[in-house]
Protein backbone atom coordinates (compact mmCIF):
# COMPACT_ATOMS: atom_id res chain seq x y z
CA UNK A 1 0.00 0.00 0.00
CA UNK A 2 2.83 2.48 0.42
CA UNK A 3 4.18 1.57 -3.06
CA UNK A 4 0.46 2.44 -3.70
CA UNK A 5 0.54 6.00 -2.51
CA UNK A 6 4.01 6.99 -3.87
CA UNK A 7 3.17 6.02 -7.52
CA UNK A 8 -0.34 7.48 -7.29
CA UNK A 9 1.07 10.76 -6.86
CA UNK A 10 2.85 9.92 -10.04
CA UNK A 11 -0.47 10.42 -11.81
CA UNK A 12 0.55 13.12 -14.60
CA UNK A 13 -3.26 14.30 -14.52
CA UNK A 14 -4.89 16.91 -12.22
CA UNK A 15 -6.15 16.36 -9.12
CA UNK A 16 -8.37 19.31 -8.26
CA UNK A 17 -7.62 20.11 -4.17
CA UNK A 18 -11.71 19.44 -3.35
CA UNK A 19 -13.16 16.10 -4.45
CA UNK A 20 -9.47 15.06 -4.36
CA UNK A 21 -10.59 12.68 -7.45
CA UNK A 22 -8.56 12.45 -10.72
CA UNK A 23 -10.03 13.56 -13.43
CA UNK A 24 -8.89 13.77 -17.34
CA UNK A 25 -10.07 16.07 -20.04
CA UNK A 26 -12.37 14.03 -22.87
CA UNK A 27 -10.83 11.88 -25.60
CA UNK A 28 -11.06 12.10 -28.95
CA UNK A 29 -13.64 9.55 -31.17
CA UNK A 30 -13.04 8.31 -34.04
CA UNK A 31 -15.35 7.92 -36.71
CA UNK A 32 -17.60 5.46 -36.81
CA UNK A 33 -17.14 4.51 -32.94
CA UNK A 34 -20.60 4.80 -31.01
CA UNK A 35 -19.81 6.13 -27.12
CA UNK A 36 -23.10 5.95 -25.08
CA UNK A 37 -22.97 7.01 -21.20
CA UNK A 38 -25.70 4.54 -19.25
CA UNK A 39 -27.00 3.68 -16.05
CA UNK A 40 -27.06 0.61 -14.41
CA UNK A 41 -29.04 -0.29 -11.63
CA UNK A 42 -27.14 -2.06 -9.40
CA UNK A 43 -29.41 -4.65 -7.29
CA UNK A 44 -26.30 -5.74 -5.48
CA UNK A 45 -25.80 -2.61 -4.13
CA UNK A 46 -29.24 -2.06 -2.40
CA UNK A 47 -29.24 -1.17 0.77
CA UNK A 48 -25.07 -0.18 1.40
CA UNK A 49 -24.50 1.63 4.61
CA UNK A 50 -22.07 4.24 3.04
CA UNK A 51 -25.02 5.70 0.75
CA UNK A 52 -23.28 5.30 -2.29
CA UNK A 53 -25.02 5.71 -5.36
CA UNK A 54 -27.45 2.25 -6.55
CA UNK A 55 -27.73 3.19 -9.85
CA UNK A 56 -23.82 3.17 -11.48
CA UNK A 57 -22.49 5.55 -14.30
CA UNK A 58 -21.50 3.12 -17.44
CA UNK A 59 -19.30 4.16 -20.35
CA UNK A 60 -20.07 2.09 -23.45
CA UNK A 61 -17.61 2.35 -26.49
CA UNK A 62 -19.05 0.27 -29.37
CA UNK A 63 -17.04 -0.67 -32.26
CA UNK A 64 -17.71 0.25 -35.96
CA UNK A 65 -19.74 -2.21 -37.43
CA UNK A 66 -21.97 -2.18 -34.64
CA UNK A 67 -24.32 0.40 -36.27
CA UNK A 68 -23.79 -1.02 -39.91
CA UNK A 69 -23.81 -4.50 -39.00
CA UNK A 70 -26.84 -5.23 -36.96
CA UNK A 71 -27.37 -9.13 -36.50
CA UNK A 72 -23.81 -9.15 -35.53
CA UNK A 73 -22.68 -9.71 -31.76
CA UNK A 74 -19.35 -8.61 -30.18
CA UNK A 75 -17.48 -9.91 -27.37
CA UNK A 76 -17.51 -7.19 -24.27
CA UNK A 77 -14.03 -6.32 -22.21
CA UNK A 78 -15.34 -5.38 -19.06
CA UNK A 79 -12.64 -2.48 -17.96
CA UNK A 80 -12.33 -1.30 -14.45
CA UNK A 81 -10.62 1.92 -13.03
CA UNK A 82 -8.25 2.43 -9.91
CA UNK A 83 -8.92 4.24 -6.62
CA UNK A 84 -9.82 8.30 -6.69
CA UNK A 85 -11.53 7.86 -9.98
CA UNK A 86 -14.89 7.64 -11.49
CA UNK A 87 -15.28 5.55 -14.51
CA UNK A 88 -15.68 8.32 -17.33
CA UNK A 89 -12.51 10.19 -16.34
CA UNK A 90 -10.18 6.47 -16.59
CA UNK A 91 -12.53 6.53 -20.11
CA UNK A 92 -10.94 9.90 -20.38
CA UNK A 93 -7.88 8.84 -19.59
CA UNK A 94 -7.15 5.77 -21.32
CA UNK A 95 -8.64 6.85 -24.99
CA UNK A 96 -10.44 3.96 -24.84
CA UNK A 97 -12.48 5.16 -28.20
CA UNK A 98 -9.40 4.78 -30.14
CA UNK A 99 -8.23 1.55 -28.54
CA UNK A 100 -11.58 0.28 -29.81
CA UNK A 101 -10.87 1.96 -33.44
CA UNK A 102 -7.55 1.00 -33.73
CA UNK A 103 -8.23 -2.61 -33.01
CA UNK A 104 -11.03 -2.30 -35.25
CA UNK A 105 -8.78 -1.57 -37.92
CA UNK A 106 -6.98 -4.57 -37.01
CA UNK A 107 -9.62 -6.50 -37.48
CA UNK A 108 -10.47 -7.11 -34.02
CA UNK A 109 -13.80 -5.71 -32.60
CA UNK A 110 -14.91 -5.41 -29.04
CA UNK A 111 -17.38 -3.32 -26.79
CA UNK A 112 -15.54 -2.03 -23.91
CA UNK A 113 -17.34 -1.37 -20.84
CA UNK A 114 -15.97 0.91 -18.31
CA UNK A 115 -18.40 0.91 -14.85
CA UNK A 116 -17.84 4.08 -12.52
CA UNK A 117 -17.46 2.39 -8.43
CA UNK A 118 -16.49 5.52 -6.81
CA UNK A 119 -17.85 5.48 -3.45
CA UNK A 120 -18.19 7.92 -0.07
CA UNK A 121 -14.51 6.44 0.50
CA UNK A 122 -12.83 7.38 -2.82
CA UNK A 123 -13.50 3.73 -4.37
CA UNK A 124 -15.29 0.53 -3.91
CA UNK A 125 -12.54 -1.96 -4.45
CA UNK A 126 -14.75 -4.05 -5.83
CA UNK A 127 -15.51 -6.47 -2.41
CA UNK A 128 -18.84 -7.67 -1.20
CA UNK A 129 -19.14 -5.51 1.71
CA UNK A 130 -22.52 -4.53 3.50
CA UNK A 131 -20.83 -1.28 4.10
CA UNK A 132 -19.44 -0.26 0.81
CA UNK A 133 -22.02 -2.15 -0.91
CA UNK A 134 -20.98 -5.49 -3.04
CA UNK A 135 -19.50 -4.46 -5.94
CA UNK A 136 -17.57 -8.07 -6.73
CA UNK A 137 -21.73 -9.04 -7.62
CA UNK A 138 -22.38 -5.54 -9.15
CA UNK A 139 -19.90 -5.96 -12.09
CA UNK A 140 -20.39 -9.61 -12.80
CA UNK A 141 -23.94 -10.41 -12.43
CA UNK A 142 -26.02 -7.03 -12.48
CA UNK A 143 -23.69 -5.25 -15.52
CA UNK A 144 -23.07 -8.43 -17.11
CA UNK A 145 -26.88 -9.41 -17.21
CA UNK A 146 -27.62 -5.41 -17.84
CA UNK A 147 -24.94 -5.68 -20.66
CA UNK A 148 -26.11 -8.97 -22.25
CA UNK A 149 -30.37 -7.55 -22.51
CA UNK A 150 -29.29 -4.65 -23.88
CA UNK A 151 -26.55 -4.91 -26.45
CA UNK A 152 -25.37 -7.26 -28.85
CA UNK A 153 -23.03 -9.05 -27.21
CA UNK A 154 -21.75 -12.63 -27.45
CA UNK A 155 -23.64 -13.51 -24.03
CA UNK A 156 -21.35 -16.44 -22.77
CA UNK A 157 -18.60 -16.95 -20.77
CA UNK A 158 -16.25 -17.06 -24.19
CA UNK A 159 -17.29 -13.46 -25.37
CA UNK A 160 -16.19 -11.92 -21.94
CA UNK A 161 -12.85 -10.37 -20.77
CA UNK A 162 -12.16 -8.14 -17.63
CA UNK A 163 -9.46 -6.29 -17.11
CA UNK A 164 -8.80 -2.98 -15.02
CA UNK A 165 -5.78 -1.20 -13.58
CA UNK A 166 -4.37 -0.66 -10.01
CA UNK A 167 -7.59 -1.04 -7.72
CA UNK A 168 -9.27 -2.25 -10.88
CA UNK A 169 -6.52 -4.46 -11.46
CA UNK A 170 -7.22 -5.75 -8.08
CA UNK A 171 -10.62 -6.09 -9.03
CA UNK A 172 -10.05 -8.28 -11.69
CA UNK A 173 -8.00 -10.50 -9.65
CA UNK A 174 -10.81 -11.00 -7.14
CA UNK A 175 -13.48 -10.96 -9.01
CA UNK A 176 -11.66 -12.73 -11.56
CA UNK A 177 -11.52 -15.88 -8.69
CA UNK A 178 -14.64 -15.49 -7.66
CA UNK A 179 -16.62 -15.06 -10.54
CA UNK A 180 -14.61 -17.37 -12.95
CA UNK A 181 -17.62 -18.80 -14.32
CA UNK A 182 -18.31 -15.07 -16.08
CA UNK A 183 -14.97 -14.80 -17.61
CA UNK A 184 -12.77 -16.26 -19.67
CA UNK A 185 -9.75 -14.16 -20.06
CA UNK A 186 -8.42 -11.49 -17.32
CA UNK A 187 -5.35 -9.15 -17.88
CA UNK A 188 -4.22 -7.28 -14.83
CA UNK A 189 -2.40 -3.88 -15.52
CA UNK A 190 -0.53 -2.56 -12.56
CA UNK A 191 -2.37 -4.00 -9.49
CA UNK A 192 -2.46 -2.93 -6.66
CA UNK A 193 -3.84 -4.55 -2.87
CA UNK A 194 -1.64 -8.21 -4.26
CA UNK A 195 -0.36 -8.20 -0.44
CA UNK A 196 -1.94 -8.86 2.56
CA UNK A 197 -2.27 -4.97 4.16
CA UNK A 198 -1.05 -4.77 7.76
CA UNK A 199 -1.13 -2.06 10.30
CA UNK A 200 1.09 -1.38 13.23
CA UNK A 201 -0.52 -0.29 16.35
CA UNK A 202 0.97 3.14 15.32
CA UNK A 203 -0.87 3.66 11.91
CA UNK A 204 -3.81 2.05 12.87
CA UNK A 205 -4.32 4.54 15.41
CA UNK A 206 -3.85 6.87 13.01
CA UNK A 207 -6.89 5.67 11.00
CA UNK A 208 -9.38 5.68 13.71
CA UNK A 209 -8.58 9.20 14.39
CA UNK A 210 -9.81 10.71 11.33
CA UNK A 211 -13.58 11.89 11.20
CA UNK A 212 -15.84 10.71 9.09
CA UNK A 213 -16.80 13.73 7.36
CA UNK A 214 -13.10 14.17 7.07
CA UNK A 215 -12.34 11.56 5.05
CA UNK A 216 -12.42 13.32 1.83
CA UNK A 217 -9.28 15.64 2.71
CA UNK A 218 -7.28 13.19 4.47
CA UNK A 219 -4.56 12.22 1.57
CA UNK A 220 -5.17 9.64 -1.36
CA UNK A 221 -3.08 6.96 1.21
CA UNK A 222 -5.24 7.67 4.30
CA UNK A 223 -8.59 7.25 2.07
CA UNK A 224 -6.90 3.66 0.39
CA UNK A 225 -6.79 2.44 4.15
CA UNK A 226 -10.22 3.46 5.58
CA UNK A 227 -11.56 2.50 1.57
CA UNK A 228 -10.02 -0.99 2.28
CA UNK A 229 -11.24 -1.08 6.02
CA UNK A 230 -14.95 -0.19 4.82
CA UNK A 231 -14.67 -2.62 2.00
CA UNK A 232 -12.51 -5.47 3.94
CA UNK A 233 -13.86 -5.35 7.85
CA UNK A 234 -17.35 -4.11 7.62
CA UNK A 235 -19.29 -3.69 10.90
CA UNK A 236 -22.94 -2.54 10.02
CA UNK A 237 -23.11 -2.32 13.94
CA UNK A 238 -20.47 0.07 13.83
CA UNK A 239 -21.68 3.63 12.76
CA UNK A 240 -20.40 6.11 11.23
CA UNK A 241 -18.22 3.96 9.28
CA UNK A 242 -19.81 0.83 9.44
CA UNK A 243 -16.73 -0.95 9.79
CA UNK A 244 -14.02 -2.40 12.09
CA UNK A 245 -10.99 -0.52 12.46
CA UNK A 246 -7.66 -3.13 12.78
CA UNK A 247 -7.07 -1.17 16.50
CA UNK A 248 -8.96 -3.22 19.78
CA UNK A 249 -7.83 -2.41 23.26
CA UNK A 250 -4.84 -0.58 22.76
CA UNK A 251 -3.44 -3.58 20.30
CA UNK A 252 -4.07 -4.32 16.24
CA UNK A 253 -6.70 -6.80 16.09
CA UNK A 254 -5.87 -10.02 14.38
CA UNK A 255 -9.43 -10.83 13.00
CA UNK A 256 -9.58 -7.63 11.36
CA UNK A 257 -6.15 -8.16 9.83
CA UNK A 258 -7.06 -11.78 8.61
CA UNK A 259 -10.73 -10.36 6.80
CA UNK A 260 -8.07 -8.18 5.13
CA UNK A 261 -5.54 -11.12 4.14
CA UNK A 262 -8.59 -12.92 3.25
CA UNK A 263 -9.28 -10.13 0.29
CA UNK A 264 -5.89 -10.32 -0.85
CA UNK A 265 -5.16 -11.91 -3.89
CA UNK A 266 -1.71 -13.29 -3.28
CA UNK A 267 -3.89 -15.07 -0.15
CA UNK A 268 -6.55 -16.01 -2.35
CA UNK A 269 -4.88 -17.99 -5.12
CA UNK A 270 -3.74 -21.06 -3.24
CA UNK A 271 -7.73 -21.76 -2.49
CA UNK A 272 -8.47 -20.82 -5.70
CA UNK A 273 -6.93 -22.86 -8.18
CA UNK A 274 -9.35 -24.76 -10.17
CA UNK A 275 -11.03 -21.10 -10.42
CA UNK A 276 -7.83 -19.64 -12.07
CA UNK A 277 -7.12 -23.19 -13.99
CA UNK A 278 -10.26 -22.98 -15.61
CA UNK A 279 -9.62 -19.22 -17.64
CA UNK A 280 -8.63 -19.55 -21.55
CA UNK A 281 -5.67 -17.36 -20.42
CA UNK A 282 -4.64 -14.89 -17.94
CA UNK A 283 -2.19 -11.64 -18.50
CA UNK A 284 -0.68 -9.01 -16.07
CA UNK A 285 2.02 -6.59 -16.54
CA UNK A 286 3.81 -3.87 -14.58
CA UNK A 287 5.76 -0.83 -15.71
CA UNK A 288 9.48 -1.27 -14.09
CA UNK A 289 9.39 1.93 -12.35
CA UNK A 290 6.11 1.52 -10.79
CA UNK A 291 6.63 0.68 -6.93
CA UNK A 292 3.87 -2.16 -7.37
CA UNK A 293 6.24 -4.21 -9.10
CA UNK A 294 7.52 -6.04 -6.43
CA UNK A 295 3.77 -6.85 -5.03
CA UNK A 296 2.88 -7.86 -8.92
CA UNK A 297 5.62 -10.07 -9.46
CA UNK A 298 4.98 -11.94 -6.35
CA UNK A 299 1.42 -12.74 -7.91
CA UNK A 300 3.39 -13.97 -10.53
CA UNK A 301 5.48 -16.33 -8.83
CA UNK A 302 2.55 -17.19 -7.05
CA UNK A 303 0.77 -18.39 -10.08
CA UNK A 304 3.62 -20.30 -10.92
CA UNK A 305 4.40 -21.79 -8.24
CA UNK A 306 1.13 -23.74 -8.60
CA UNK A 307 1.01 -23.81 -12.59
CA UNK A 308 -1.49 -21.78 -13.28
CA UNK A 309 -1.00 -21.09 -17.12
CA UNK A 310 -0.13 -16.39 -17.44
CA UNK A 311 1.18 -14.00 -19.59
CA UNK A 312 3.61 -11.88 -17.70
CA UNK A 313 5.23 -8.42 -18.73
CA UNK A 314 7.38 -5.59 -17.69
CA UNK A 315 7.79 -2.61 -19.46
CA UNK A 316 9.50 0.91 -19.22
CA UNK A 317 7.22 2.68 -17.28
CA UNK A 318 5.68 4.11 -14.00
CA UNK A 319 2.09 3.31 -12.57
CA UNK A 320 0.34 5.32 -15.09
CA UNK A 321 2.49 6.90 -18.02
CA UNK A 322 2.32 3.98 -20.47
CA UNK A 323 -1.10 2.20 -19.34
CA UNK A 324 -3.67 3.65 -22.36
CA UNK A 325 -0.87 2.92 -24.83
CA UNK A 326 -0.91 -0.76 -23.40
CA UNK A 327 -4.11 -0.68 -23.29
CA UNK A 328 -4.18 0.00 -27.13
CA UNK A 329 -1.33 -2.13 -28.08
CA UNK A 330 -0.92 -5.43 -25.57
CA UNK A 331 -4.25 -5.61 -23.79
CA UNK A 332 -6.96 -5.65 -26.31
CA UNK A 333 -5.07 -8.15 -28.62
CA UNK A 334 -4.54 -10.45 -25.88
CA UNK A 335 -8.73 -10.40 -25.41
CA UNK A 336 -8.88 -10.70 -29.24
CA UNK A 337 -6.74 -14.12 -29.19
CA UNK A 338 -8.09 -15.84 -26.67
CA UNK A 339 -12.00 -14.36 -26.77
CA UNK A 340 -14.85 -16.50 -28.86
CA UNK A 341 -15.63 -13.51 -31.96
CA UNK A 342 -19.14 -14.86 -32.69
CA UNK B 1 -23.69 -34.97 -5.09
CA UNK B 2 -23.28 -35.74 -8.91
CA UNK B 3 -22.76 -39.38 -7.97
CA UNK B 4 -25.02 -39.21 -5.57
CA UNK B 5 -27.99 -38.11 -7.73
CA UNK B 6 -26.97 -40.16 -10.59
CA UNK B 7 -26.76 -43.48 -8.89
CA UNK B 8 -29.35 -43.31 -6.24
CA UNK B 9 -33.47 -41.99 -6.51
CA UNK B 10 -32.66 -38.30 -5.15
CA UNK B 11 -34.82 -35.50 -4.88
CA UNK B 12 -31.90 -34.10 -7.29
CA UNK B 13 -32.66 -30.22 -6.23
CA UNK B 14 -30.75 -27.91 -3.76
CA UNK B 15 -34.48 -27.52 -2.21
CA UNK B 16 -33.90 -31.25 -1.07
CA UNK B 17 -30.50 -31.66 0.33
CA UNK B 18 -29.08 -30.69 3.39
CA UNK B 19 -25.25 -30.22 4.33
CA UNK B 20 -24.40 -31.12 7.87
CA UNK B 21 -21.01 -32.15 9.84
CA UNK B 22 -19.33 -32.29 13.37
CA UNK B 23 -16.13 -30.82 14.58
CA UNK B 24 -14.06 -30.48 11.12
CA UNK B 25 -17.28 -31.41 9.28
CA UNK B 26 -19.15 -28.36 10.94
CA UNK B 27 -16.10 -26.41 9.29
CA UNK B 28 -16.80 -27.83 5.91
CA UNK B 29 -20.61 -27.40 6.77
CA UNK B 30 -20.28 -23.67 6.81
CA UNK B 31 -17.23 -23.56 4.29
CA UNK B 32 -18.84 -25.22 1.61
CA UNK B 33 -22.23 -23.59 2.23
CA UNK B 34 -20.46 -20.31 1.61
CA UNK B 35 -18.24 -21.19 -1.50
CA UNK B 36 -20.92 -23.33 -2.95
CA UNK B 37 -24.42 -21.44 -2.85
CA UNK B 38 -27.39 -23.35 -5.32
CA UNK B 39 -26.35 -27.12 -3.90
CA UNK B 40 -27.48 -27.24 -0.76
CA UNK B 41 -30.72 -25.59 1.18
CA UNK B 42 -30.41 -25.81 4.77
CA UNK B 43 -26.84 -26.26 7.12
CA UNK B 44 -26.26 -27.74 10.43
CA UNK B 45 -23.07 -27.42 11.88
CA UNK B 46 -22.42 -29.03 14.92
CA UNK B 47 -19.83 -27.93 17.26
CA UNK B 48 -17.52 -26.74 14.78
CA UNK B 49 -14.21 -26.71 14.73
CA UNK B 50 -11.39 -24.33 13.01
CA UNK B 51 -13.78 -20.68 12.83
CA UNK B 52 -11.21 -18.24 13.99
CA UNK B 53 -8.15 -17.76 12.09
CA UNK B 54 -5.44 -20.12 12.51
CA UNK B 55 -2.03 -19.06 13.37
CA UNK B 56 1.13 -21.21 14.27
CA UNK B 57 4.43 -20.37 15.91
CA UNK B 58 7.77 -20.58 14.38
CA UNK B 59 8.64 -23.06 16.90
CA UNK B 60 5.49 -25.04 15.91
CA UNK B 61 6.70 -25.03 12.39
CA UNK B 62 10.47 -26.22 12.92
CA UNK B 63 9.02 -28.91 14.94
CA UNK B 64 7.17 -29.92 12.36
CA UNK B 65 9.98 -29.84 10.06
CA UNK B 66 12.25 -31.23 12.31
CA UNK B 67 9.68 -34.75 12.11
CA UNK B 68 10.97 -37.59 10.13
CA UNK B 69 8.54 -39.07 7.36
CA UNK B 70 7.84 -42.05 9.51
CA UNK B 71 7.60 -39.76 12.73
CA UNK B 72 4.40 -37.78 10.84
CA UNK B 73 3.23 -41.04 9.37
CA UNK B 74 2.80 -42.69 13.11
CA UNK B 75 1.43 -39.41 14.81
CA UNK B 76 -1.84 -39.40 15.96
CA UNK B 77 -4.97 -36.67 16.49
CA UNK B 78 -3.70 -33.38 17.67
CA UNK B 79 0.05 -34.15 16.61
CA UNK B 80 -1.54 -33.92 12.40
CA UNK B 81 -2.98 -30.55 13.19
CA UNK B 82 0.30 -28.90 12.08
CA UNK B 83 0.72 -30.84 8.37
CA UNK B 84 -2.75 -31.32 7.97
CA UNK B 85 -3.78 -27.81 8.21
CA UNK B 86 -0.84 -26.92 6.06
CA UNK B 87 -1.07 -29.27 3.71
CA UNK B 88 -4.98 -28.02 3.25
CA UNK B 89 -4.79 -24.23 3.67
CA UNK B 90 -0.99 -23.75 2.63
CA UNK B 91 0.03 -25.55 -0.07
CA UNK B 92 3.05 -25.20 -1.88
CA UNK B 93 3.50 -27.63 -4.97
CA UNK B 94 7.08 -26.62 -4.94
CA UNK B 95 8.21 -27.60 -1.32
CA UNK B 96 8.94 -31.38 -0.65
CA UNK B 97 8.40 -33.66 0.70
CA UNK B 98 5.22 -32.45 2.20
CA UNK B 99 4.65 -29.52 -1.00
CA UNK B 100 3.24 -27.11 2.39
CA UNK B 101 4.87 -23.73 2.75
CA UNK B 102 7.13 -24.19 5.70
CA UNK B 103 8.88 -20.37 5.38
CA UNK B 104 10.36 -19.21 8.42
CA UNK B 105 12.32 -16.24 8.08
CA UNK B 106 14.79 -14.60 11.48
CA UNK B 107 12.28 -16.75 13.83
CA UNK B 108 8.78 -14.91 12.17
CA UNK B 109 6.59 -17.15 9.72
CA UNK B 110 6.11 -16.27 6.09
CA UNK B 111 3.25 -13.38 6.81
CA UNK B 112 1.87 -15.03 3.30
CA UNK B 113 1.50 -18.85 5.32
CA UNK B 114 -0.44 -17.26 7.87
CA UNK B 115 -2.52 -15.30 5.01
CA UNK B 116 -3.04 -18.49 3.41
CA UNK B 117 -4.47 -19.80 6.85
CA UNK B 118 -6.69 -16.59 7.21
CA UNK B 119 -8.50 -16.62 4.16
CA UNK B 120 -9.98 -20.54 5.11
CA UNK B 121 -11.29 -19.15 8.19
CA UNK B 122 -15.12 -19.15 8.37
CA UNK B 123 -15.27 -16.23 10.87
CA UNK B 124 -13.06 -14.30 8.53
CA UNK B 125 -15.08 -15.75 5.16
CA UNK B 126 -18.25 -14.63 6.71
CA UNK B 127 -18.55 -11.11 5.87
CA UNK B 128 -17.66 -11.83 2.16
CA UNK B 129 -20.43 -14.65 1.63
CA UNK B 130 -23.57 -12.81 2.90
CA UNK B 131 -25.93 -13.24 0.01
CA UNK B 132 -24.78 -16.97 0.24
CA UNK B 133 -25.36 -17.54 3.51
CA UNK B 134 -28.43 -15.43 3.10
CA UNK B 135 -29.96 -17.33 0.61
CA UNK B 136 -30.24 -20.62 2.92
CA UNK B 137 -33.50 -21.44 4.00
CA UNK B 138 -32.02 -22.72 7.49
CA UNK B 139 -29.11 -22.61 9.35
CA UNK B 140 -28.38 -24.41 12.51
CA UNK B 141 -25.40 -23.93 14.85
CA UNK B 142 -24.90 -25.74 18.02
CA UNK B 143 -22.35 -26.45 20.59
CA UNK B 144 -22.18 -27.94 24.05
CA UNK B 145 -21.02 -26.25 27.01
CA UNK B 146 -18.57 -28.18 27.95
CA UNK B 147 -16.92 -27.78 24.46
CA UNK B 148 -13.27 -26.80 24.24
CA UNK B 149 -15.04 -24.91 21.08
CA UNK B 150 -17.64 -22.89 22.76
CA UNK B 151 -15.61 -19.85 22.61
CA UNK B 152 -15.18 -20.06 18.74
CA UNK B 153 -18.96 -21.22 18.09
CA UNK B 154 -20.45 -18.21 20.06
CA UNK B 155 -18.18 -15.97 18.33
CA UNK B 156 -19.75 -17.58 14.93
CA UNK B 157 -22.98 -16.91 16.35
CA UNK B 158 -22.60 -13.37 17.39
CA UNK B 159 -21.11 -12.51 13.94
CA UNK B 160 -24.48 -14.54 12.10
CA UNK B 161 -26.28 -12.38 13.94
CA UNK B 162 -23.86 -8.99 13.85
CA UNK B 163 -24.74 -9.48 10.21
CA UNK B 164 -28.37 -10.33 9.98
CA UNK B 165 -27.65 -13.86 9.02
CA UNK B 166 -31.20 -15.61 10.36
CA UNK B 167 -29.54 -19.06 11.96
CA UNK B 168 -30.63 -21.10 15.47
CA UNK B 169 -28.20 -21.46 17.85
CA UNK B 170 -28.15 -23.60 20.51
CA UNK B 171 -25.75 -24.75 23.50
CA UNK B 172 -26.80 -27.82 25.00
CA UNK B 173 -25.46 -29.92 28.04
CA UNK B 174 -22.75 -31.33 26.61
CA UNK B 175 -18.74 -31.51 25.60
CA UNK B 176 -17.24 -32.14 22.06
CA UNK B 177 -18.45 -35.57 21.30
CA UNK B 178 -20.68 -36.97 23.93
CA UNK B 179 -23.64 -36.05 22.62
CA UNK B 180 -23.38 -36.33 18.76
CA UNK B 181 -25.04 -39.56 18.06
CA UNK B 182 -28.20 -38.55 20.45
CA UNK B 183 -28.56 -35.10 18.62
CA UNK B 184 -28.29 -36.67 14.75
CA UNK B 185 -31.54 -38.20 16.69
CA UNK B 186 -33.39 -35.53 18.37
CA UNK B 187 -32.38 -32.37 16.75
CA UNK B 188 -30.37 -32.85 13.43
CA UNK B 189 -32.68 -34.87 11.48
CA UNK B 190 -35.88 -33.76 12.70
CA UNK B 191 -34.37 -30.15 11.25
CA UNK B 192 -33.99 -31.79 7.81
CA UNK B 193 -37.42 -33.30 8.03
CA UNK B 194 -38.74 -29.69 8.55
CA UNK B 195 -36.71 -27.80 6.36
CA UNK B 196 -36.18 -29.84 3.05
CA UNK B 197 -38.87 -30.49 0.42
CA UNK B 198 -39.96 -34.30 0.40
Amino acid sequence: MKALIATALLALVAVPAAAQNITAPPPPIPEGITVEEIKVPGASLIGNLEGNDVDRQVMVVLPPSYRTNPNKRYPVIYYLHGFAIDGKNFYNYMHVPEAVAHNAARGNEFIVVVPSTLTRMGGSMYSASATTGDFRSFIARDLVSYMDSHYRTIARRAGRGLAGHSMGGYGTWTIGMIYWDVFDALWAQSACCISPRGETVQSATAMAAVPYEGVDQSGFGMRAGLASMTAWSPNPQNPPFHADFPLKDGAVDPLVIAKWANNAPLAMVASHLPALDSFAAIGSDVGTRDGLIRDDTLIHEELERFGIEHVWQTYDGTHTDKIAQRFDEVVLPFFAEHLAKQ
Amino acid sequence: VAYVDEHYRTIADADSRGLSGHSMGGYGTLKIAMKYPGVFSSIYAMAPCCLSPSNFTAEQIEQFKAMTPEQVAAAQGFALVVPATLSAWAPDPKNPPYYVSTGVTDGAVDPLLLARLHANSPLVLLPQYLPEMKALEAIRLEVGDKDFLLRDDTWMHEELERFGVAHEWQVFDGDHGNRVNARIRSDLLPFFGAHLDK
